[in-house]
């Protein structure tokens, strides 16, 4: 299995993608590629998959061939395709002695034996070799040669104007236009069956197009778009955070006398799991009166332990909500912040208001991550603890899975 | 960490335990290598077969000089039956001849897990993560 993410710029004298270059019998989930993707065969995530299965997959850089280019996958064999997209511009220049050159939205080409489920092509799809055998697979579905718009495989838009691939959940496709070339292809596509099911797709696009603005972007585009910056923060789950030395003085507000003083807060999070732009897991905190060492023993040197209930927006926009363990205590706190990457290392910058017996207290601090063996993880800024020491006996939130 | 010779490092087994002593070890790692004969190369290994490598963060420039290699990984030119977990990877890679990948190149029946890599490459072949991806199931 491969999954991640990469993001940059590649480029080659022959073969280049942005995430991996041949693929047999393999599998990937959840692999994002955001690269630039420059070669004489370019695929945006996939240059050759074989026998592989590839879920949850997308790129969104561009990719630029000097004969094929697919905005996902340049080539496809013997493989499933599901829920996956490709956003980026796909341009062949066509430089060079070339025959066959093709661009694809999604891919160059994809043989039989393959299914692709829930995957759709948005960028602009060019191919610039000029007359001659040549293919353009635009987005809905349409190769362009000599100017002539033709139904090719691919994509076409359902009921609700969602562009899908194929009339229901699968399609399986009957031609490798990158193996045969056009004037074998033209004839596949001209035949039997495979003309009936074009023209089929043909008629939907056509009813099911808008009367007015054809949507180049389609809504639903937008929701999977959605959807999938929703998984983008799963890294979250599992991971320990902490306030920066600088960052720990907090404002206390007595109402009683209007005296502000300055308060020493260290707070670790754990965040123990995420699912679909929700994260929870817990926190412990720790405050005491700034100037003064810290308490080793009384009240004041108790860790308070609170369950972290938070959501996260695709621009890492996060609000977090610290509920005390028991009833009958102080209530909720509740946080905004934002999650941004400084220096090639998540931050999360967080504002908060809280109730301190009877007092108040303001805190904004960067969060940033510690893991065992940081020095950090060993003692924390502020404090002599260790974060499992911080951590110890807190009482985790379980999502019930009835 | 610079490497110099005409064999890349052969690493039979790497267990990267520490994160930030592998942070220390690897971090701005350039490695340069001369000479005919050898086929792989990478930051942490040329060749790696059965390891298990975890959290390590990788920020290194690899360049060739004299000839180029088969097979440049940001991490490991030659992976074979490994797990690589939770990697942070910024590379920069130029071999000219080379297929050069951000993190394996041949990563046959090795899984990668969890890879966020940022890349800048440019070869006979590029892939942002991986070159080949063989069984890898």
């Amino acid at each position: 299995m491969i999954d991640g993410d990469v993001e940059g710029d590649v480029e080659a004298k022959e073969y280049a993608s942005g995430g991996v270059h041949w693929a047999t019998d393999s599998a990937f989930l959840r692999l994002a590629a955001d690269v630039s993707v420059r070669g004489k065969r370019a695929g945006g995530l996939i240059g050759s998959a074989f026998s592989s299965t590839l879920d949850e997959v997308r790129a969104s850089g561009s990719v630029t061939g000097e004969a094929q280019a697919g905005g996902l996958v340049a080539t496809v064999g013997n493989s499933a395709l599901r829920d996956c997209m490709a956003t980026g511009d796909v341009l062949v220049t066509g430089t060079g002695t070339i025959d066959g050159a093709s661009a694809g939205g999604l891919a160059t080409g994809i043989s039989q034996g393959s299914t692709v489920t829930r995957c759709y092509s948005a960028g602009r799809v060019e191919n610039l070799s000029g007359p001659g055998p040549n293919l353009q697979t635009g987005n809905d579905g349409y190769f362009a040669e000599g100017g002539i718009l033709m139904p090719f495989v691919a994509l076409c838009r359902d009921k609700g104007n969602r562009v899908v691939i194929g009339p229901g959940v699968e399609q399986r496709y009957t031609n490798d236009k990158h193996a045969l070339g056009l004037e074998s292809v033209v004839p596949v596509l001209l035949i039997g069956a495979t003309t009936r099911v074009f023209a089929v797709l043909r008629r939907w696009r056509l009813a099911l197009r808008p009367r007015n603005v054809y949507p180049r972007v389609p809504d639903w585009e937008e929701r999977a778009m959605t959807s999938d910056t929703r998984a983008q923060w799963r890294w979250l789950a599992g991971t320990y955070w902490y306030v920066l030395p600088i960052d720990l003085p907090a404002l206390n507000f007595d109402p009683d006398d209007a005296k502000l003083t300055w308060l020493i807060d260290q707070t670790v999070w754990h965040i123990s799991d995420y699912a679909n732009g929700y994260f929870w897991g817990v926190a412990a905190v720790m405050m005491y009166d700034a100037g003064e060492r810290m308490p080793q023993r009384g009240p004041a040197s108790r860790i308070a332990h609170l369950s972290l209930l938070g959501t996260v927006l695709p621009d890492g926009k996060v609000q977090i909500t610290f509920i005390p363990r028991l009833r009958g205590t102080s209530g909720a706190t509740t946080g905004f912040g934002q999650i941004v990457e400084i220096g090639g290392a998540w931050v999360v910058e967080m504002q908060m208001s809280t109730d301190r017996l009877g007092a108040r207290v303001l805190h904004w601090a960067n969060m940033v991550q510690t893991r065992e063996g940081d020095p950090s993880w060993e003692r924390l800024p502020g404090l002599t603890h260790s974060v499992p020491e911080m951590l110890d006996g807190a009482v985790y939130p379980r999502l019930d899975a009835g | 960490m610079e490497a110099h010779g005409r064999y890349p490092a052969r690493v039979r087994e790497i267990v990267c335990v520490s994160h930030p002593v592998c942070v220390r070890a690897i971090r701005a790692a350039q490695i340069l290598l001369g000479g005919w004969d050898y086929w792989n190369i990478g930051t942490l290994a040329g060749t790696m077969n059965g390891a298990d490598v975890w959290r390590i963060d990788v920020t290194s420039t690899i360049w060739t000089s004299t000839y180029d290699p088969y097979r440049v990984g940001g991490v490991v030119g030659n992976a074979s039956g490994s797990r690589l977990t939770d990697l942070v990877v910024d590379i920069e890679a130029t071999s000219a001849k080379s297929l050069v990948t951000g993190v394996v190149s041949d990563a046959t029946t090795t899984n990668i897990r969890r890879v966020a890599a940022s890349v800048v490459l440019d070869g006979f072949g590029v892939a942002g993560i991986a070159g080949f991806s063989i069984r890898v199931t």
